[in-house]
């Protein structure tokens, strides 16, 4: 639905080439997932399949295809209105605010998603491949297409690939109507027909440098440098944000506005080893930073406990810590003039998250079966709903035919 | 979870690791994405839960998920 | 005196032609191993006369694998002829290689080099890397990674060298 910004990683992460291993069989993966948050808010369901062959000895081609549907109500950012201020957007598509008194504010929505990614890895030579990557993303308010291209390139003894790449994408993004409202626009103007443009659309520009090393027989390290540039329309057309007293009482409603310019750069790393007992531990730390002021740092650890032949248990810890964005505002000051951007998403406050999990894989029909469920708890400084908390259930199945 | 931890230590002995010493390495869960559908899921949500996004790669689709 | 120096010169850089040439003999003469096999002892000092089809390859390297059956053809079209296939498994554990060999039997000499001591001193760089040694025990060709693409010429070198 709705909202700001996406770079799915695909998996362009620099993949090792280890002994003189190709890619020799068709694999399918399929997946289910189910995501859940507490409060009849947002539920996803999702499925998802992708399919990689080898043409000959020198190209894999995979094709990612993802169909969604997103069905509840988030929060619009609004503060919980103490007297009903009954507000229909004429767009939203859902059936507008619910604003009972006392009840904090989220808007409904139901809709689909479908997304194409198309990948074509081609191996110039020994040690130099070249992957290039192309997505479509459609959903009723938001389109997205975008491309890539990365290079890979090996040292001879192939312990050392050095990555670099550049990616670009092109995003429409409106309302349900096809509509954006006119950012810091006040929700009841002219009688509640406030200003309304066009589609907004947004570019965005991206490079990647990459190592990742074979530290020993059983040690794989990555470290990742990513820089993004994004101009034009990133404001969610669905936010609102509400002016209040020295009370806290809401006296207005303005939709939200954010600036049309972003750079974001991140710095990842990775480690994957197995232990001596065989299980294997998959560490990560990301650090973020953008020019909107946020910064965050995400651990991710994973510890696959392998039992007989290919049944695992894979525990999993992930932890989240954001500061707010400078733009980020839970209400507006009603003693002060209107600013240029704010927005109340609480996505743009200050967060601190914790994912607990675990992830459990057998073999079956030939293929791999795995199970996934996860818990994410997020709390939030200061917007309306401080915290989400959510359940994740993911089904997955991988065959290779050869 | 300590002996984990120093056996871990392991991991940051470098060794010129030859061509027929690659074995372990070529394990599935061995790799940098073990298990790209899943990394795919995880990014979506995030993205979708967080202001910060991307680190693992660049490139893939943009959506407007909430 | 002019004539005298060219004539050092020349014989000089025959000489250093000749011992050039002579260490890079010496160079290609394919390095001894013993290891043990599936039928006892793998020796290379046991195949002279013969020509030998030497291979370097893992269990968990999925192109060595492929050329199983292909080295099988090979070693039951050419055994008459005078030669032998040696593969020699370079697994951690030897366990994982016997376990593959119970899938894909081999009909040809086996070793187990857990340590990969012969692969390092053959100059093992790819995953597979075989050698192609005639009948005086002198290393003709090399071939890196999967033998699908040379398989026919790999064919008419050993009727070549049979045949000497």
């Amino acid at each position: 639905m709705k909202s700001i910004r996406n770079k799915l990683a695909i998996a362009a992460c620099t993949v090792l080439s280890q002994g003189a291993q190709q890619a020799n069989a068709t694999e399918i993966d399929t997946s289910y997932l189910f995501y859940s948050e507490a409060d009849d808010r947002v539920t996803v369901n999702k499925i998802i399949t992708k399919t990689k062959t080898p043409l000959g000895d020198n190209d894999v081609i995979s094709l990612e295809a993802v169909y969604d549907t997103v069905t509840g109500a988030t929060p619009t950012g609004a503060v919980k209105s103490v007297s009903t201020v009954s507000v229909t957007t004429p767009s939203s598509g859902g059936s507008g605010f619910k604003t009972a008194a006392g009840t904090p504010d989220l808007v409904e929505f139901n809709d689909t998603r479908v997304g194409i990614d198309v990948g074509w890895v081609h191996r110039h030579s020994r040690t130099f491949k070249m992957n290039y990557g192309a997505s479509v993303s459609l959903e009723s308010d938001y389109e997205s297409y975008g491309g890539s291209l990365i290079f890979d390139k090996e040292t001879s003894n192939r312990n050392l690939t050095f990555s670099a790449g550049i990616a670009g994408a092109y995003d429409t993004i409106s309302q349900r109507s096809g509509q954006t409202p006119k950012p810091m626009g006040d929700v009841q103007e002219n009688s509640g027909n406030p200003e309304f443009f066009g589609k907004g659309n947004k570019r965005s520009y991206e490079a990647l440098l990459g190592i990742s090393s074979i530290t020993n027989r059983r040690t794989v390290t990555q470290l990742n440098y990513t820089i993004s540039s994004t101009e034009g329309y990133m404001t969610d057309p669905y936010k609102l944000i509400s002016m209040t007293d020295s009370g806290g009482v809401e006296e207005k409603r303005y939709y939200e506005s954010r600036p049309e310019n972003r750079l974001q750069q991140t710095l990842y790393s990775a480690l994957v080893h197995q232990l001596k007992n065989k299980n294997t531990i998959h560490l990560s730390y990301r650090f973020y930073l953008d020019d909107w002021d946020i910064t965050s740092h995400t651990f991710d650890y994973k510890h696959r406990i392998k039992f007989t032949k290919n049944y695992y248990l894979e525990p999993h810890i992930r932890l989240y810590t954001q500061t707010a964005a400078d733009i980020f505002q839970s209400s507006l000051d009603n003693n002060q003039p209107l600013p240029e951007y704010a927005s109340a998403d609480y996505r743009l406050d200050e967060i601190n998250s914790v994912t607990l999990g675990t992830k459990f894989g057998m073999p079956a029909w030939g293929g791999t079966l795995r199970f996934r469920l996860e818990y994410l708890y997020q709390s939030f400084a200061e917007a309306e709903f401080n915290t989400n908390k959510a359940v994740i259930f993911q089904a997955s199945y991988k065959k290779e035919f050869n | 979870m300590l002996l984990t931890t120093l056996q871990a230590c392991a991991a940051f002995q470098t060794e010129s690791v030859k061509p027929w010493q690659k074995g372990v390495l070529t394990e599935e869960a061995m790799q940098l994405d073990a298990d790209p559908i899943e990394s795919y899921v995880d990014d979506h949500i995030y993205f979708s839960k967080e202001a910060s996004t991307g680190g693992r790669g660049i490139g893939g689709g943009g959506c407007g998920c909430n | 005196m002019l004539k005298k120096t060219a004539t050092t010169i020349v014989i000089s850089i025959l000489l250093s032609l000749f011992f050039y040439s002579s260490t890079v003999s010496s160079a290609n003469k394919a390095l001894r191993f013993q290891m043990p096999g599936t039928e006892g002892t793998v020796d290379l000092a046991n195949f002279h006369g013969k020509v030998v089809y030497l291979d370097f390859w893992a269990s968990w390297c999925i192109p060595c694998r492929k050329s199983f059956p292909w080295m099988n053809t090979l070693q039951a079209r050419y055994k008459d002829k005078g030669l032998e296939v040696i593969a020699i498994a370079l697994d951690e554990s030897p366990r994982d290689a016997i376990a593959f060999l119970e899938t894909y039997s081999a009909n040809f000499t086996i070793g187990f080099d857990r340590e990969g001591k012969s692969a390092e001193a053959y100059g093992v760089k790819v995953m597979p890397t075989s050698y192609l040694i005639d009948k005086k025990g002198f290393i003709i060709k090399t071939y890196q990674g999967s033998p699908k693409k040379y398989q026919r010429e790999i064919e008419a070198t050993i009727e070549k060298l049979v045949a000497e």
